[in-house]
């Protein structure tokens, strides 16, 4: 929730936001534009530093729109994190095997063996493993940072789904006779519903 | 001729609102519980001699409203009081909820007659004390009047009280602010409290603690049958003459100072999370069910100057019809958003 009020008696337009607010309207910026947005707004830093809007509530979080079931996913991340380690280790030998090949042609030294250095890449998948599995665990390891995946369920198919499914258990359902108490008032509301209509 | 209609399904009743020609508000009500009777050759004869309402499907009777605590008292031990929402939301234990309640809906307000229909019904607030979520419960309710073609507004029930109720804010340069406070309705299942400025809500939140929570408390502590301090509750509970030698009457006054004052503690919890700033005192106004025994607005007041809160209270009021204020709430939003829905038409047009 991004809670605002136009504190003053006329309107104010926040321009790059396309927001208008009558005298002493309130408005829930959440709702209308993206936080992202609001927060960048030039036009309502403005008015917040003259003092024409005030911040009545606002959120650490933006409230979704739709209902959402967040699934932390860090398979991508370490995939990632293997074959950055793995590439890592490949060029390191490399080094080593280039350095030594150097010193070897500067002294001219009969050629070493090579047979060590040549390591395939399976080998190379297989030193990288034990070098993975012998590396602390837990806290001692940075953990990567955990990526969201949002499934979004839109909440119009939500009832749309529920509807169906009221369909399908009243199918062959009957009701008789239903009795309610019934009792008719003065009307304490009309007036109330002419002033919500201009104010909201 | 296009209709609106406010409908509060509530923990304890069901309850229906619509302006009739005359202008004057229609009010409905029904107990919302049942009891299930099994099918036999002479069960139809025996439920019209009776003159008992029912809804059945293929295999079971279900006897609803008034009827079914007739029932209910009349065959004690063989036939068990079932209700279709428990604690603000639809009961998830009970799986004939969607079919007493679809058929409650269609027997009371039926189908719209037009495209530019509207019925409002509101839902409790998110809850402080418990991982229930309201978000099925809202898809489901939505889907019984989707089902019947209604164009559907929800609203949190605290709100509704506010629509119906018109608490007013004044601002700190002595400009009235109208829709503006705290609207807490004392349900059954629930508390449920809103505070909103310039009809809009701002911070909502339910608790668990209500009505029925502190009739089974009583009854655990003074031995007393759930219905019997029910009975008690609403006819002998009075804040402004407490009989300190009734263990019964006694206990609920203990019960409800807890439930006031974790209902406040809570609010007072929320309230400072949101950093909301409401400087101006807020006129806090109560409605619900139980919110009915004589003296309960002194009784909020009297729990509520014992705390620390993180805001002022400029007066506590008791809505001026607290068992029908959220419906009429509810009826107040239905007309708004059928008159938006039929200017848009037109604009469109």
């Amino acid at each position: 929730m991004f809670f605002i009020v136009n504190k003053t008696k006329h309107p104010i337009t926040l321009g790059d936001i396309k927001i208008h607010l009558g005298p002493r309207q309130a408005i829930d910026l959440d709702k209308v534009i993206s936080r992202d947005k609001s927060e960048n707004s030039r036009a309502l830093k403005a008015a917040k530093s003259n003092g024409e809007i005030e911040v009545r509530v606002k959120d650490s979080t933006v409230r979704p729109g739709g209902k959402q079931i967040q699934v932390p996913d860090t398979s991508e991340d370490l995939k990632k994190m293997k074959n950055e380690i793995i590439s890592e280790i490949k060029g390191s030998i490399n080094g080593v095997k280039k350095a030594v090949e150097s010193i070897d042609t500067e002294h001219e030294a009969p050629p070493a063996p090579q047979t060590n250095l040549n390591i395939s890449d399976e080998q190379m998948a297989q030193i990288t493993q034990a070098i993975l599995s012998s590396m602390p665990q837990g806290g001692q390891v940075a953990k990567p940072k955990e990526e969201v995946t949002e499934v979004e369920m839109d909440e119009d198919t939500l009832v749309k789904i529920h509807s169906r499914a009221a369909k399908k258990l009243v199918k062959d359902a009957d009701v008789k006779s239903v009795h309610y108490k019934e009792e008719t008032q003065d009307n304490t509301i009309l007036s109330n519903v002419d002033e919500l209509s201009d104010l909201l | 001729m296009s209709r609106a209609v406010g409908c509060d399904c509530g923990t304890m009743f069901f309850q229906v609102a619509e302006n009739d020609k005359e202008g004057k508000i229609q009010l409905k009500e029904i107990r919302n519980a049942f009891v299930e009777l099994e099918a036999s050759e002479d069960i139809e004869q025996v439920l019209s001699q009776n003159d008992w309402q029912y809804v059945s499907d293929d295999k079971h009777y279900y006897v609803i409203g008034e009827d079914s605590m007739r029932v209910a008292r009349m065959f004690p031990g063989k036939v068990e009081l079932r209700r279709p929402m428990q604690a603000g939301v639809l009961n998830k234990g009970e799986d004939k909820k969607m079919l007493v309640m679809a058929k409650m809906i269609e027997s009371s307000i039926g189908k719209p007659p037009d495209e530019n229909s509207v019925v409002c019904t509101c839902v409790s607030s998110d809850p402080v004390d418990d991982a229930v979520d309201n978000t099925f419960h809202r898809a489901r309710l939505e889907g019984m009047f989707k089902r019947l073609n209604w164009n559907i507004k929800v609203i949190e029930e605290g709100h509704a009280v506010i629509l119906a109720e018109r608490p007013v804010l004044v601002e700190d340069d002595g400009v009235e602010v109208p829709y503006s406070g705290l609207g807490i309705s004392f349900g059954a299942g629930k508390v449920n409290c809103v505070l909103a400025y310039r009809g809009l809500p701002v911070i909502g939140m339910s608790a668990a603690r209500s009505g029925d929570w502190i009739d089974r408390k009583v009854s655990d502590q003074t031995d007393t049958p759930v219905s019997q301090v029910t009975i008690i509750k609403e006819k002998k509970l009075d804040f402004g003459n407490i009989d300190y030698d009734d263990d019964v009457i006694f206990a609920l006054n203990a019960y409800y100072e807890n439930m006031l004052e974790y209902v406040f503690k809570n609010f007072a919890n929320k309230f400072a999370k949101v950093k909301s700033q409401f400087e101006a005192p807020i006129e806090v106004v109560i409605a619900g069910g139980s919110s009915m025994p004589k003296g309960f607005d002194k009784k909020v007041q009297e729990v509520v100057d014992k705390l620390d809160l993180p805001f002022q209270i400029k007066n506590i009021r008791r809505a001026a019809d607290p068992r029908n204020a959220v419906v009429k709430g509810c009826l107040t939003q239905a007309l708004i958003s059928q008159k938006k829905l039929e200017d848009t038409k037109m604009f469109e047009e």
